[in-house]
């Protein structure tokens, strides 16, 4: 995984990830993620997967490898499954366990900045099926850019002080005593 | 000559705060005009109220990129501050702006601070619902621009019939390289209301998505130019 913060000003939050150590020891190759929302929304376009995190006001991108990696995990396939799947699409790159420690790093990374959660459901790469984005030919490391540059102006917007059901759904009304 | 402008849409119950906001301003401004994005309310009468002090146009609903757009066209001040007319400026905010410009006449856009506040008039149990950060904030937000008119010329225009029109615009003038400096002080107070929850409209998000896609690419195209040209 190779992490960008270009024209970011990205501070006290930047992480370089350490791509050598384990991530999380305690991840398991068949849990099942989803996307955090409705605090992320996401968009997938031809070339890249745009995320936005509503609660810290960054954005992503993800290169197209890094966005068949999404599209995969969140919608719920397991890592393992993910990983067996890449390497039969990319035979000539031939290094499962490589590839698996890419998935890792950028899970892990998904996992810091709150862009996925675990779930509990499932669903194989026969279910969710072929990826939008248009896979280059030959294998290369995901690429995930961060940005803050306008975390400021979207940190503003009020949706991040509504509860998750949020407006126009209002609070739970106070159970009447007595 | 500092031109301020206030946009407003069916604003009926707050655009009088917002009109007497500016004009109790410690440095009036030479105009005022109330930009009206097709209003059916009672939003015209508010504004006409004022007499010739406060400007008055309508036009057909455009979003508040398109309002704004008016009133650039329909003022002539070299400075242009914006307010949305459910927010209120606080007294000293277009003396601090102004003196920042004159005190660096390289800058282009100055903001500031902004408080939010509950708006009063909130039925109890929506207020309930509402959670109101009350910190002070850096605002890159409408209602604190100050900037010089020729800015627009650079960055182009405001674009109309979207939500996240200022999102757009603050994008491209930083990719323009606009100078920019955000005061400390805290000089505008944003009324926190059912209305302005953007995010929670999913056309919206799909919007600021799409307006953060454009930048990548036309910052990706920016350096690209560069580095072909370096080549060459």
């Amino acid at each position: 995984l190779y992490i960008e913060e270009t024209i970011s000003l990205i501070g006290d939050g930047a992480r370089k990830p350490d791509f050598h150590a384990a991530k999380d020891p305690a991840m398991n190759s068949n849990q099942s993620f989803e996307c955090n929302s409705p605090d992320v929304v996401f968009e997938s376009f031809d070339d890249e997967v745009v995320l936005l995190n509503l609660q810290t006001g960054r954005y992503y991108s993800l290169d197209p490898i890094g966005m068949m990696y999404w599209e995969y995990l969140s919608q719920g396939v397991p890592p393992a499954e993910i990983v067996a799947h890449v390497a039969r699409k990319f035979p000539a790159h031939g290094n499962a366990s490589e590839l698996k420690l890419d998935l890792e790093a950028l899970l892990s990374e998904f996992q810091s900045e709150q862009l996925v959660r675990t779930s509990v459901n499932s669903r194989s790469i026969a279910e969710v099926g072929e990826p939008k984005t248009k896979l280059p030919e030959k294998y290369a490391r995901p690429v995930l850019s961060k940005f803050d540059d306008v975390a400021e102006m979207l940190l503003l917007d009020p949706v991040h002080d509504v509860s998750e059901a949020g407006w126009p759904n209002p609070a739970p009304a106070e159970p009447k005593q007595g | 000559m500092i031109s301020a402008i206030i946009t407003a849409f069916n604003s009926e119950a707050y655009l009088a705060q917002g009109i007497e906001s500016v004009l109790n301003q410690t440095l009036v401004p030479a105009e005022i005009l109330v930009a009206d994005d097709g209003s059916t309310d009672a939003t015209a009468a508010i504004a006409k109220r004022y007499g010739p002090r406060v400007l008055y146009r309508w036009q057909e609903n455009q979003g508040p990129g398109g309002a704004r757009m008016l009133g650039i066209r329909e003022t002539s001040g070299d400075f242009l501050a914006f307010l949305d007319s459910d927010d209120i400026w606080l007294p000293r905010k277009l003396e601090l702006q102004y003196a920042a410009v004159q005190e660096e006449p390289s800058l282009d856009l100055v903001f500031p601070h902004l408080r939010q506040f509950l708006s009063p008039d909130l039925k109890p149990e929506v207020a309930a619902s509402l959670v109101c950060d009350e910190r002070p904030h850096a605002s890159s937000l409408i209602s604190g621009f100050f900037g010089r008119r020729s800015v627009f010329e650079r960055v182009g225009p405001l674009f109309k019939d979207m939500k996240a029109d200022f999102v757009d615009w603050y994008l491209r003038a930083r990719e323009a390289g606009v100078r920019m400096k955000t005061l400390d002080e805290v000089l505008v107070m944003r009324r926190i209301h059912p209305g302005n929850f953007t995010l929670l409209n999913k056309d919206v998000r799909h919007e600021y998505l799409h307006v953060l896609k454009a930048s990548l690419d036309r910052r990706r195209s920016q350096q690209g130019g560069a580095k072909s040209s370096e080549k060459g």
